[in-house]
């Protein structure tokens, strides 16, 4: 072999994926060459460096996105047990779909599903967000959904309807009380202006019939999230749920009336990130 | 990765005793348990993530190559026929959804290369770790999607050829030929880093600071 072994041969030798005779040249080489030899020797630094990149465990927002569009694709399926297989969702990217889009995240991470859209194109069935509004009820814009969007009661995502289910279970259950709001207003609530904040929140977005920007359909906000306002609420009334941030952090911020006083949890664990206090009360448009 | 046993893929690792095994999840699943099937993605969630990030390098893709892998296979449990463990079809549809990707993309013109960094990012400033991360990653980027494929799921993922050549559904010759490749494509692009810290260490850096994890 004249002048020295390229790099991809070293590596592809010390794999074992070179032919007997190549094996023998590299190897009567590597002997008497110590460049080669220092190439090799790099060769396997490019694994360890490899090996010791970070491995982060899935975001909260990317477990959270997931666990809806499974639960959204679980009651599609018991609303639809007997439909054909839809298939599988190949091809290009649904134009419709947004990306970039970030919600709830400020590392571009999204925490809720684009479901509809998904449902809508991979799955040829009309299976619409609704349920928004304070009617609890679909509100659906064709008869293809309002359909899919009320399962019969036989199905097992109403049998298993209920207050007991346990938090991360993945069928969309009815067991927020229903009108629940929604919103995502985007503020990052503080410690100190909680109350405040809170009220701030619920002048612009507590408004029957209200929708567009930073309102939620209930469908979009994942099983867990549903559990964890039950949990909280334990049946007083919720007024609003706002998917925001507390600290700069991804938070989910309760109001609950009668009295109204407002929590703050964690999204992943529905664990309290600010106890309840009470929001200042005084007039709220309604 | 370093200082951790691999991936297994087989076996009852990692789940505990009082759960199903992933097998009969998935057969309740297929039987109409509506629960059934995100509990076996809650299991496996965290190496579904790694392998899809770490394939599309982009937080976004990843999570959008996992929703539409993890809705097919949702709608495809039926089809498994149990030739291989449920852990290797699951990689295996990600990995394909990652592949299918890669290589729309690659067909585009290229987008800003997005950045799995974010994440990183939050680690505090001046790391040198993180710093070598950044390269690395980068470096990744410009392989091929089959021996990027094959060098994230070996080198940095920690799983063996074994696994990774029947989740990429070709020979383990191939899958040690890929990621041979691969090292030394990206050889000189981390020449730079061979006076940096991280080699000689035996343990990994410290895992998932300042993540989205609790």
């Amino acid at each position: 072999m004249s002048g020295h072994v390229d790099a991809e041969s070293l590596a592809l030798y010390a794999e074992g994926q070179l032919s007997r005779r190549r094996t023998a040249r590299v190897r009567a080489h590597l002997s008497g060459c110590a460049e080669c030899a220092r190439t090799a020797a790099a060769l396997t630094e490019v694994t360890t460096r490899l090996s010791q990149v970070p491995v982060p465990p899935i975001p909260s927002a990317v477990a959270a996105r997931l666990d809806a569009a499974l639960s959204a694709e679980s009651a599609h399926r018991a609303a639809a047990p007997d439909a054909a297989p839809a298939p599988a969702p190949a091809g290009p990217p649904d134009p419709r779909r947004p990306r970039r889009n970030p919600l709830w995240s400020p590392g571009g991470l999204r925490i809720l599903a684009a479901t509809g859209a998904t449902l809508v194109v991979a799955g040829g069935v009309g299976y619409v967000l609704s349920q928004s509004g304070s009617s609890g009820q679909a509100s659906s814009g064709s008869a293809a959904s309002a359909s899919s969007a009320q399962p019969k009661p036989t199905h097992r995502s109403a049998i298993k309807a209920g207050p007991n289910v346990p938090p991360g279970s993945h069928a969309i259950r009815p067991n927020t009380p229903s009108g629940t709001r929604y919103v995502q207003s985007g503020t990052d609530y503080r410690p100190g202006a909680l109350a405040g904040q809170t009220k701030n929140t619920l002048a612009q977005y507590d408004v029957p019939g209200l929708s567009g920007p930073g309102m939620l359909p209930a469908t979009r906000v994942s099983a867990s999230v549903h559990n964890c306002v039950s949990q909280l609420a334990l049946g007083r009334p919720v007024r609003l749920v706002d998917l925001a941030y507390y600290q700069q952090q991804p938070a989910i911020v309760i109001v609950l009336g009668d009295p109204d006083t407002v929590t703050v949890v964690k999204p992943s664990s529905c664990t309290k990130l600010h106890s309840a206090v009470a929001v200042t009360s005084g007039p709220v448009t309604r | 990765m370093a200082g951790q046993p691999g991936p297994a893929l087989s076996g009852p690792g990692g789940v505990p005793q009082a759960e199903p095994p992933d097998a009969e999840l998935l057969r309740r699943h297929v039987t109409g348990d509506a629960e059934a099937f995100g509990q076996l993605f809650v299991r496996h969630r965290d190496r579904l993530w790694a392998v899809a990030l770490r394939t599309l390098g982009d937080p976004d893709e990843a999570a959008d190559a996992l929703q539409d892998a993890m809705i097919s296979a949702f709608r495809r449990a039926a089809d498994f026929r149990g030739d291989s463990a449920v852990t290797t079809w699951l990689h295996r549809i990600v990995v394909n959804a990652c592949l299918d990707r890669m290589r729309r993309r690659a067909a585009r013109p290229v987008a800003s290369g997005g950045d799995d960094l974010d994440l990183l990012a939050r680690r505090p400033q001046a790391d040198p770790d993180r710093d070598v991360a950044l390269d690395v990653l980068a470096a990744l980027r410009t392989l091929v999607p089959e021996q990027r494929a094959a060098l994230v799921m070996v080198d940095m993922l920690g799983y063996s050829v074994a696994d990774t050549a029947e989740i990429l559904g070709v020979s383990p010759g191939t899958v040690k030929s890929r990621c041979a490749r691969g090292r030394a494509r990206l050889l000189p692009q981390l020449a730079h880093l061979r006076n940096q810290p991280g080699v000689p260490r035996v343990s990994p850096p410290a895992e998932g600071a300042g993540e989205d994890q609790p």
